[in-house]
């Protein structure tokens, strides 16, 4: 018993410590290229409230779970003034099926709604500390910057969407409704992001 | 209180009754001489409810690849593709083949990269197995469910009348424990043993066997939990095979003692069952002796589990109808195996278990070196017979498993009788409880490489991760050092090539060939490749590309660039 409060306390602790460091943490602007060839810059999206951010890639099976999923997202809260886009940090010099042209390939079969970027030198998932894909972040719009006020799971169920509980959903609905997020910090898992450096 | 009885006997019957079993998953098979594995990322149910676990699978599985099926005598030739977005390696764990195809810690595959090794097969008809050994991420890729059987067949074992309808009476079982997160994720970090029980990836598992002998290939594919097996009704049941080959004869036991890494093969006779009546294979691990693993009392933490201390189901085996053509009867007899005689040893060495004391910060080790993989421990001469014993005066047990060998074990704290008869023939794992030594024999032949190391660890995984590991060569004292080859004695062509490539024979025995796109990237790894057959670039897309060649004589590295 005492290991086990030894353990919760320990796990508690290291969520605190990352709700210290991502929370409200400022995304400075970022630009990159998108799968459908065009330039993607956060810098022109003052129109929007807040920005879904969800890091992905092509190879990955949890991930490809969440096409549909993200769609409708996309489709739901861009009138809402969320934006939500898609980011690929896979390294694909070392991992070839995540080139912006497989990306391409990708993001029309799977009829993407929202602009899938590539973060061809990781430095965007760097910024977020991005660990895997699927992961999302929802950033909100202050004055001037971005800001980090979610981080984690998309929902928790990949496999059946209508036994999930929808984290992001609801993260997005108190962010609109100017009411506290509940959980701020979920955990996150799927397909490693390896760094290159 | 008779009538209290009563009710509590009903409402545990009842209760059995309503335990709900999955059907043992049997792994697809894969046989020839021409192996592909494609190791992935994906994901499984494996929990009852909630989310899906991130799992590694290999070709079209999920948690653990397919099984293996070789001849002795042929030569395999394996193509194992990473498309993880992690480096890997694969080891293939009892095989007797040269140390730069042995999957170890050495040969690491980047991601995307082909590593195409082969080798003669040589080891005898029994139950081995692959796995990943990448150092410091064994724990990690073997708990993704990285790995399969490789089930080897020969002549001799093929003559016997033994259950061998794979899957029907001759049926493989992986036995793992894994711990979960909230998000039914593995946890990875400071864990020793799961907490729930997967066979085969099935968790609740039964299966139906029918009414005849049934053979059973256990391995123990766990961190650290070793299982006490038995069945429910305490039947005797018969040990025919160790990790690396058949006993001379059947063993009768009613309990076995299968520690992490090792393999055994048992006969179960299900004659005498009725079709409809089940028994269960269960773990009897409650009230082991302290520092048999798995026998913490502890329910959680590092070295806690729900699994601990106690004895629990493992297989539910439901009895159906036998087939046509059944196995009816144990034999008396099985191989002459012609073991090494312990007194043509010519080296003896000694590996004491070191580190891992509570409160000092040195992990386990051997010798008090924690493994580096710059460094090399031991060097054997090849077809050297040698003498081994382990002693483990620590806190816990271990196992202790070798590569390249198959070894046999002579004595247990320096008696020979103390062996036990169920680990009498070729063995690769041993089991080292606490305060106790193990004395093995081998002989160290066929494959020298002043270079490449093979290993020698605990096969604890989070033990080996943490350096508990050291590493020989085997050395030919007769080799001769030849010249370093030039640029222009490679003659790649044709160039540019289209799906096959050929380097000119000028008499240059090769030892590597790795392949690496204009990128940098390597694509292509190729041990010793068998450069009269050519290499196959077929699936490699257009573009320029590097061969940097490794000659066997001298290790010089010469890159050629070829196009396709």
């Amino acid at each position: 018993m005492i290991y086990f409060i030894l353990i919760s306390l320990s796990i508690s602790e290291i969520y605190a410590k990352e709700k210290q460091s991502i929370i409200n943490r400022i995304i400075k602007p970022f630009s990159a290229p998108t799968a459908l060839g065009t330039l993607f810059s956060l810098q022109e999206k003052d129109e929007y409230a807040a920005i879904a951010v969800v890091f992905t890639c092509n190879h990955c099976p949890f991930a490809n779970l969440y096409t549909d999923r993200l769609n409708a997202f996309y489709q739901e809260y861009l009138p809402k003034g969320v934006l939500l886009i898609a980011i690929n940090p896979m390294d694909s010099v070392l991992y070839e099926d995540e080139t912006l042209s497989n990306m391409k390939i990708k993001a029309l079969k799977d009829n993407f709604l929202f602009p899938y970027l590539q973060d061809a030198d990781q430095s965007i998932a760097k910024a977020f500390s991005a660990d895997f894909t699927p992961q999302v972040y929802l950033l909100q719009k202050r004055h001037s910057t971005w800001n980090i006020v979610y981080k984690g799971i998309i929902d928790d169920n990949g496999k059946s969407p209508e036994k999930a509980r929808k984290y992001l959903h609801e993260a997005t609905d108190s962010l609109i409704l100017k009411r506290p997020i509940k959980e701020q910090i979920v955990e996150s898992f799927g397909c490693k992001i390896i760094y290159r450096n | 209180m008779r009538s209290i009885l009563f009710l509590f006997s009903c409402l545990f019957s009842a209760y059995l009754s309503a335990q709900t079993y999955n059907s043992l998953w049997i792994p697809d098979t894969l046989s020839g001489s021409n192996i592909t594995l494609t190791i992935k990322d994906t994901f499984a149910q494996l929990r009852a409810t909630g989310n899906q676990t991130i799992t590694g699978g290999i070709n079209n599985s999920q948690f653990w690849g397919p099984t293996i099926f070789i001849n002795k005598g042929d030569t395999v030739h394996m193509n194992v593709l990473n498309k993880l977005n992690d480096s890997t390696t694969i080891h293939w764990h009892g095989m007797h083949l040269p140390a730069v195809m042995d999957g170890g810690p050495h040969q690491v595959i980047p991601p995307g990269t082909l590593w195409q090794p082969y080798w003669k097969v040589t080891n005898n008809a029994a139950t081995y197995w692959y796995h990943p050994h990448l150092h410091e991420m064994t724990l990690e890729h073997l708990s993704k469910g990285i790995g399969g059987f490789i089930i080897v067949k020969d002549a001799e074992e093929s003559a016997l009348a033994l259950p061998r309808t794979y899957g029907i009476d001759d049926i493989p079982l992986m036995l793992t424990s894994r711990r979960y997160n909230n998000a039914n994720q593995f946890v990875v970090q400071n864990v020793a043993y799961g907490d729930y029980l997967l066979v085969n990836g099935t968790r609740d598992p039964e299966i139906t066997l029918p009414k005849q002998i049934v053979r059973l290939r256990i391995l123990n594919a766990e961190i650290e939990r070793a299982y006490n097996f038995g069945f429910s009704d305490n039947r005797k049941f018969y040990i025919i095979a160790n990790d690396g080959g058949l006993l001379d004869k059947p063993v009768q036991v009613s309990k076995l003692l299968v520690a992490v890494g090792e393999r055994y093969e048992i006969l179960v006779d299900l004659s005498n069952d009725n079709v409809g009546s089940s028994i269960n294979l269960m773990s009897y691990n409650a009230n082991q002796p302290f520092g048999f693993p798995g026998g913490e009392p502890a329910a959680q933490g590092n070295f806690g589990s729900l699994l601990n201390n106690k004895d629990f189901n493992c297989l539910r085996i439901n009895i159906g109808q036998s087939t046509n053509s059944p196995i009816t009867s144990i034999p008396t007899s099985l191989i002459s195996n012609q073991f090494i005689n312990s007194a043509e040893a010519t080296v003896n060495r000694s590996i004491n278990v070191k580190g891992g004391v509570p409160g000092n910060p040195t992990p386990f080790n051997f010798n008090d070196k924690v493994f580096d993989i710059n460094r090399i421990d031991n060097t054997v001469n090849l077809n050297a017979i040698e003498k081994w014993t382990i002693t483990n005066s620590n806190v816990f047990g271990h196992t202790f498993h070798i590569h390249d060998v198959q070894f046999k074990l002579v004595a247990r704290n320096g008696n020979t009788n103390a062996v036990g008869l169920h680990e009498q023939g070729w063995k690769d794992v041993l089991y080292l409880p606490r305060n106790e030594n193990a004395t093995f024999i081998a002989k160290f032949d066929d494959y020298a490489d002043p270079i490449h190391p093979f290993m020698y660890h605990c096969h604890f995984s989070n033990h080996e991760d943490d350096g508990m590991m050291g590493q020989f060569v085997v050395n030919n004292p007769s080799s001769i050092t030849d010249n370093i080859p030039d640029e222009s004695q490679y003659i790649l062509f044709p160039n540019p090539a289209s799906d096959m490539i050929f380097i000119k024979d000028t008499g240059i025995e090769i030892y590597y060939i790795t392949i690496v796109n204009s990128l940098g990237k390597s694509v292509m790894m190729l041990p010793q490749p068998e450069i009269h057959k050519g290499i196959s670039i077929a699936h490699l897309p257009k573009g320029m590309y590097y061969m940097q060649i490794m000659d066997a004589a001298t290790k010089t590295t010469i890159t050629k660039q070829f196009s396709k």
